[in-house]
């Protein structure tokens, strides 16, 4: 997803946005209208108290320092890695700080909503890249706050006084004091316009430094608190009956027996959207409402609904693939067209040419959906596991009616998101469970079952790919043309010409690289739900990109790496327009890759049936590469016996949270691309739990994967999306240089073994 | 572990069936091996 999208501030950041995010109550009167701030607030303090500096930095007498993180935590860390930010420049030792999570903090303004804690949301790897100025001027701010308090109490000025962790220090006077003593003080001092000056970066102390998990503790002894956690007094139970087939309806329901059942206090329809109009929930279906889940699950298995199947009622997984090869059959619209690629096709020495599968697959959050709501005559509590807070509010906003101004959010961890938590279809349901139920408080469960069988799954698509080779094995055309199911699809404000925008990105290599350059999009018609899942378009296109210049390279008797190499050329930048951009540095890849090379020792000839794999791709910003050792047995049977993995994603905060996201990345993108795939019959999703959607367990990862990080610049970029896209081609390539099989279409399950038989 | 306190790879792949979803089982298998080192009263 697109950061600009989150409307946060950019640096330099707007001088009375600054007053208000650092110092203090006070707005200057022409950003807000006034409001009642109470009515925003969840379970924190309404202001920031005595002892807060602003709203994110808070210390305790006993010195502790409590840091506020606005952001989502999805598992991607935030929780640990922006406090880093702030506690390094505000200057205070790492033991010393405890988190706490905000809620949702948006302000009425003459003509909308601003963001009362600067932006918020978790999505396309975007956290530290924003918060890497925003929190470090919060973090020095505070702290020129507390010197200029003891500056003024020693009589001296701001530049007699220096820091060391905790404590403000003159030498000249000979005097310390510890931040507990200066907070009050400090926070009613008026915060000067220009900006605090930020440390250099062979002065930190934190940054940098691996840091364990900030709730770990919490985590492994139960008490941290995800949204199935929620527990409100009083509250009720819902779960939902959607329909099976997609885009389908209740045609009767008899709720009889399920009224009768134990617990069971309400039953009602719930009116999804029109087949074709935006998802603002996913499906119509009958909601059951309880006294506890277990009342709720029961009462669902004793509706007697019959069902309106819908107009996808034959779409299958066949009619999908067939619709492509139809497509892709005649002239699609084209992206991109760079030279003369007929030209370049008609001279080459060598034309090779390649298609490639990708199917629809779930995001699988180990927490399923599930949301608390209390929705009352005008105003709604909200407690979510949402990676999009403000998409929440805007979510009940719109079922409800109810101002936005008079709608909490409070955050609770997050089960996995994935991109799944960006759309708030399951706070909505909710809101309209809670309604309809009479304006109670309830959490609304989703079972694993639901969680499968609706979701804005990643698109599947069907590759074909060309590529014109010269004599002297240059690659002069490259084509790429994609027939697939837009993510974009029923969402509102997206032209039709505009929808290929979320299945090919231009610029990614390797154009601008290969001259004569032509990338098409065909539209396939589909019933399913389509989202944003884990770098979403990249999973896809690394896949079939570095599978292909695999595929180039051996036909052109090139070795894979050393085609790489060439390719991505010189240490420049190139124009990225789309997501991650605005430059791309294909040199960075060759770095990543030359490490991994020489980590797995690549030149090294291999036993008949072993060998190793590479890729490359540039995500989001972010650089990553890996290289996969593996042996194929004589009846196809597959072992992973090494892999190697390397980020480049700039300045590194954590690095054991980077090393996490690598690690994870990789078990992701192995588990996807070996036995995952959502499929269709008869307009019903076939799959149901993890007996069918088998994700990875420990027993099928190998015993070597080792994880490096090669730092790069002078600023961060994220690290959630970033380790995936590469493993799956690296392990295709892998498999092809070992047993000659090519593996086209993913998920892999069996088809080495059928190649071999 | 309390069955089994110096467990082979083979053996934590066979009784450690949970799913992670964030893929961090190659720490768990590293931390099974620590908590038995630790058992055992070696360094961790």
């Amino acid at each position: 997803m697109s950061a600009t999208l989150r409307n946060k501030p950019t640096a330099p950041i707007n001088q009375s946005r600054r007053r208000l995010l650092i110092g203090g109550l006070t707005a200057s009167g022409s950003l807000l209208v006034g409001l009642p701030v109470s009515s925003l607030l969840a379970a924190t303090q309404a202001d920031p108290g005595k002892n807060q500096i602003g709203w994110f930095v808070e210390i305790l007498p006993d010195g502790k320092v409590i840091i506020g993180v606005a952001q989502p935590e999805i598992g991607q860390g935030v929780r640990t890695s922006l406090p880093m930010l702030v506690a390094e420049e505000l200057d205070v030792a790492w033991e010393s700080v405890q988190i706490r999570q905000m809620p949702l903090g948006i302000l009425k303004t003459a003509d909308g909503y601003t963001w009362k804690y600067g932006g918020q949301g978790a999505g396309g790897s975007t956290s530290i890249t924003e918060a890497w100025p925003f929190l470090r001027d919060v973090g020095a701010s505070a702290r020129r706050q507390l010197m200029q308090a003891a500056a003024n109490r020693w009589q001296v000025s701001l530049a007699d006084c220096r820091t060391e962790p905790g404590v403000v220090i003159c030498d000249a006077k000979g005097q310390k004091l510890g931040y507990a003593e200066l907070v009050t003080e400090a926070a009613a001092l008026p915060v000067p316009e220009e900006p605090a000056p930020l440390k250099d970066a062979t002065a930190f102390r934190i940054i940098g430094q691996p840091k364990s998990v900030i709730d770990a503790h919490a985590i492994v002894t139960g008490k941290a608190r995800y949204g199935l956690d929620t527990d409100v007094s009083g509250m009720k139970y819902a779960s939902i009956e959607r329909c099976p087939w997609l885009d389908g309806n209740v045609a009767s329901l008899d709720d009889s027996a399920a009224r009768a059942v134990p617990g069971v206090l309400d039953v009602f329809k719930i009116e999804g959207p029109k087949p074709g109009e935006p998802y603002f929930i996913l499906a119509s279906g009958v909601a059951v409402v309880a006294e506890s889940t277990w009342a709720a699950f029961q009462g669902r298995k004793a509706l007697r609904i019959e069902w309106d199947r819908g107009p996808h009622s034959k779409e299958s997984t066949e009619s999908f693939w067939q619709q492509c090869e139809a497509l892709l059959a005649a002239g699609g619209q084209v992206v991109r067209n760079d030279g003369d690629l007929d030209a370049a096709l008609a001279s080459a020495a060598k034309v090779v040419e390649a298609r490639y599968q990708q199917p629809y697959v779930n995001h699988a959050p180990l927490e399923p959906q599930n949301c608390f709501a209390h929705v009352q005559e005008n105003s709604a509590r909200i407690i979510a596991p949402t990676q999009m807070p403000s998409g929440a509010s805007r979510a009940v906003n719109e079922v409800t009616g109810i101002d936005r101004e008079f709608i909490s959010v409070e955050m609770t961890r997050v089960g996995g998101g994935f991109g799944r938590r960006l759309t708030n279809d399951y706070v909505a349901e909710a809101a309209l469970v809670s309604r309809q139920a009479g304006g109670i408080p309830v959490q609304l469960v989703w079972t694993r079952e639901d969680d499968v069988k609706n979701d804005f799954y990643r698109p599947a698509g069907m590759h074909e790919l060309k590529a014109a080779v010269d004599a002297q094995g240059k690659v002069t055309g490259w084509t790429h043309r994609l027939a697939s199911a837009s993510k974009y699809y029923r969402r509102a404000g997206v032209e039709a010409d505009k929808m290929f925008e979320a299945e090919l990105y231009v610029d990614d290599f390797p154009a601008a690289i290969v001259e004569n350059l032509r990338i098409e999009w065909l539209a396939v018609q589909s019933g399913v739900p389509r989202g944003s899942w884990r770098a979403p378009a990249h999973t896809a296109n690394a896949f079939v990109v570095q599978s292909f210049l695999d595929e180039v390279a051996h036909a052109s008797g090139q070795d894979p790496l050393a085609l790489r190499l060439a390719l991505y050329g010189e240490n420049r930048e190139l124009p990225y327009g789309q997501h991650g951009g605005p430059t791309f540095n294909p040199w960075r890849l060759s770095r990543l890759l030359q490490h991994v090379a020489k980590e797995i020792d690549y030149p090294r000839k291999r036993p008949a049936g072993s060998a190793v794999g590479i890729a490359s791709h540039f995500t989001f910003g972010g650089y990553a590469a890996h290289a996969v050792e593996v042996t194929v047995g004589a009846q196809g049977e597959l072992s992973i016996d090494r892999i190697v993995a390397a980020v480049d994603c700039g300045v590194v905060v954590n690095p054991r949270g980077v090393e996490a996201q690598l690690q994870g990345g990789t078990i992701d993108g192995l588990s996807t691309a070996l036995n995952l795939q959502i499929t269709v019959k008869d307009g019903q999703i076939q799959q149901s739990n993890f007996h069918d959607y088998p994700l990875l367990r420990l027993a099928g990862v190998p015993r070597k994967v080792e994880c490096h990080i090669l730092p790069y610049g002078d600023s961060p970029t994220g690290m959630g999306e970033m380790g995936i896209p590469t493993l799956a081609p690296a392990l295709a390539n892998a498999i092809f240089n070992a047993s000659g099989v090519r593996i086209r279409n993913l998920p892999m399950l069996d088809q080495l073994q059928r190649a071999m038989a | 572990m309390a069955r089994n306190p110096q467990p082979s790879d083979d053996e934590i792949d066979a009784s450690m069936t949970h799913i992670c979803r964030c893929g961090t089982y190659v720490r768990i298998r590293k931390a099974v091996h620590r908590a038995a080192a630790l058992q055992k009263g070696g360094a961790a």
